[in-house]
């Protein structure tokens, strides 16, 4: 099993693909998640919930596609996770 | 709100060019494996391990088809973390026959199709190990597995095989831009390094016949020199005692006698000069000769050559001019150059039956060229060719005209060790021929050097 850290660093990696430091940015918004200069982070709280709010503040800016850069960013790692630590948005 | 649609439009846009260059930033990384890696091994290895790194999948494995013996191998294997035992090459190194039937590589190879498996066992076995294949698929999960065919020239030379931890429609667009183009390079990889590997196996046999080829040589030339000092000795001894029957030391001889004995007396200096031959070519190829190369006068040589066998010519009722000239020494060694001289104006004169043989020199800018012009038989294309071969002779003439076939030989040898050329011209058969040889002029600074051939 893979942590729901490691869903989250792919995901701001992606999007940093698409908008660049902004990703970043954008992270550091989330409560609950702590980014790390190296590009780690740190949850606290609900890992579920950090995970799910991460996905919804870039699609709040950026719409549809950034949460289809957010799925296809863990796809491959999804079947890794618990079912239960994954947010209903990136089924 | 204007903003936000303009945002989220641009992202689109922005989304859609961060996967193309996913993609070609991918494929440069396999581009540049491609071109940084020569054998098949390393090729494959190092492009499965990409593979697996990228898209996080939990095998990636390429095999290759063997046309010749009918057999597919796994070449590599890998997963992400590069740590299950199916990902160590003695897993997998192992052929099998192509007519194996419930093997979907054999399957995919024959029918050039993409084939997607729920597992890799239909892949994988009978090769590896049942419980290496379950190792790997119970870690990564796997739920399906591609295989594609690699195709070259309409041929099917290996396969790509992927196993997924999800079916194939939950793909990532990102993985299904990628696939054709991958495919596309990944055969050109494979193509480039098998040509490499055959090309090595070539070369490594190359290698041991050319090696064999001189030990062959060196023994012939060993063989040649000493065959032809334990022939000398009996021949001088034949030809002593020949000559003193044609003295009439024994008495004297009657017609049908002198006849005889003169024709055993030709063949015995035939094969003294046979002999002789062959010691010079065993002496030139096993770089026993020494050259002394040193400024000469090839005028002198050459009238030197001209004035011993001009006795020759009147027996044959035939003319032996040298036309006379003054030219600079050139580079040589005297001896040779008259050896040289020797035979080219004695076969002319062997082969011209009416005329003559001229012998004329022209000064070119660096050397100088030594013509020897005959008004006999004459060489065809064919002839010209061969000429200077060893044991070549002109057909036409072989029976009325022996010799060794060696002469010419020994002359475009020693030429070409001092440092010239030679060769002949011809208008057709029965049109006369010109055997022509140049030699560099002598630098104005006088030097003596000695070489060995």
């Amino acid at each position: 099993m893979i942590a729901t850290a490691q869903l989250v660093e792919r995901i701001i990696k992606e999007q940093e693909l698409v908008i660049g430091p902004l990703a970043l940015r954008e992270a550091r918004k989330v409560k609950g998640l702590t980014v790390k200069t190296d590009g780690g982070v740190k949850l606290t709280g609900s890992n579920k919930k950090v995970l799910g709010d991460l996905v919804k503040q870039y699609e709040k800016l950026f719409g549809p596609a950034s949460l289809d850069v957010c799925r296809e960013a863990v796809k491959a790692l999804l079947p890794q996770v618990a079912k239960e630590d994954v947010p209903d948005i990136l089924k | 709100m204007v903003r936000n649609q303009i945002n989220v439009d641009l992202y689109a846009r922005n989304a859609e060019l961060a996967v193309r260059n996913k993609t070609l930033s991918l494929l440069h990384k396999l581009d540049q494996v491609t071109l940084s890696t020569l054998t098949t091994e390393e090729m494959t290895g190092q492009i499965t391990a990409t593979l697996a790194k990228e898209f996080l999948y939990p095998f990636v494995g390429i095999g290759v088809c063997d046309k010749r013996q009918s057999t597919f191998e796994w070449m590599s294997i890998a997963c992400p973390d590069g740590k299950s035992t199916i990902c160590e090459r003695r897993a997998y190194q192992k052929s099998f026959s192509l007519k194996t039937i419930h093997n979907a590589c054999t399957q995919v190879i024959a029918s050039h199709r993409r084939a997607e498996l729920s597992s890799l066992h239909k892949l994988l076995e009978p090769v590896i190990e049942k419980q290496l294949i379950d190792e790997v698929s119970t870690k990564g999960q796997i739920k399906s597995v591609l295989v594609f065919p690699l195709i070259v020239n309409g041929a099917c030379v290996g396969v790509l095989a992927i196993g997924l931890n999800r079916s194939k429609k939950d793909l990532t667009k990102y993985e299904q831009d990628t696939f054709t183009p991958l495919l596309g390079l990944v055969t050109i990889a494979l193509q480039k390094a098998m040509t490499y590997s055959s090309l090595v196996e070539t070369t490594k046999k190359l290698r041991v016949a050319n090696r064999r080829l001189k030990e062959l040589d060196a023994l012939k030339t060993e063989f040649l020199s000493i065959a032809s000092h334990q022939l000398r000795t009996p021949m001088a001894a034949i030809r002593g005692y020949v000559d003193l029957i044609m003295d009439g030391s024994y008495g004297k001889l009657s017609d049908q006698q002198t006849e005889v004995v003169g024709k055993i007396h030709s063949s015995v200096e035939g094969l003294i000069e046979l002999v002789g031959q062959l010691l010079n070519v065993s002496r030139i190829e096993s770089g026993k000769t020494v050259l002394t190369i040193e400024p000469i006068d090839i005028v002198a040589i050459a009238t030197d050559v001209t004035g011993f066998l001009s006795i020759k010519a009147t027996e044959q009722k035939l003319n032996l001019v040298l036309t006379p000239a003054t030219v600079v020494p050139v580079m040589g060694d005297a001896a040779k150059v008259k050896e040289v001289l020797m035979n080219v104006i004695e076969n002319a004169l062997k082969y011209t039956d009416q005329g003559g043989v001229t012998v004329s020199f022209v000064d070119e800018p660096k050397a100088v060229r030594v013509n020897v012009t005959d008004t006999g038989i004459g060489l065809d294309k064919n002839g010209i060719d061969r000429l200077f071969q060893k044991f070549s002779r002109v057909e036409a003439s072989a029976a009325n005209h022996p010799g060794t076939g060696l002469g010419l030989y020994v002359c475009k040898r020693l030429i070409e060790a001092m440092g010239g050329e030679i060769w002949v011209e011809s208008p057709g058969l029965g049109k006369g021929s010109i055997f022509s040889f140049r030699l560099k002029k002598a630098p104005t600074a006088l030097q003596k050097t000695q070489k060995t051939v």
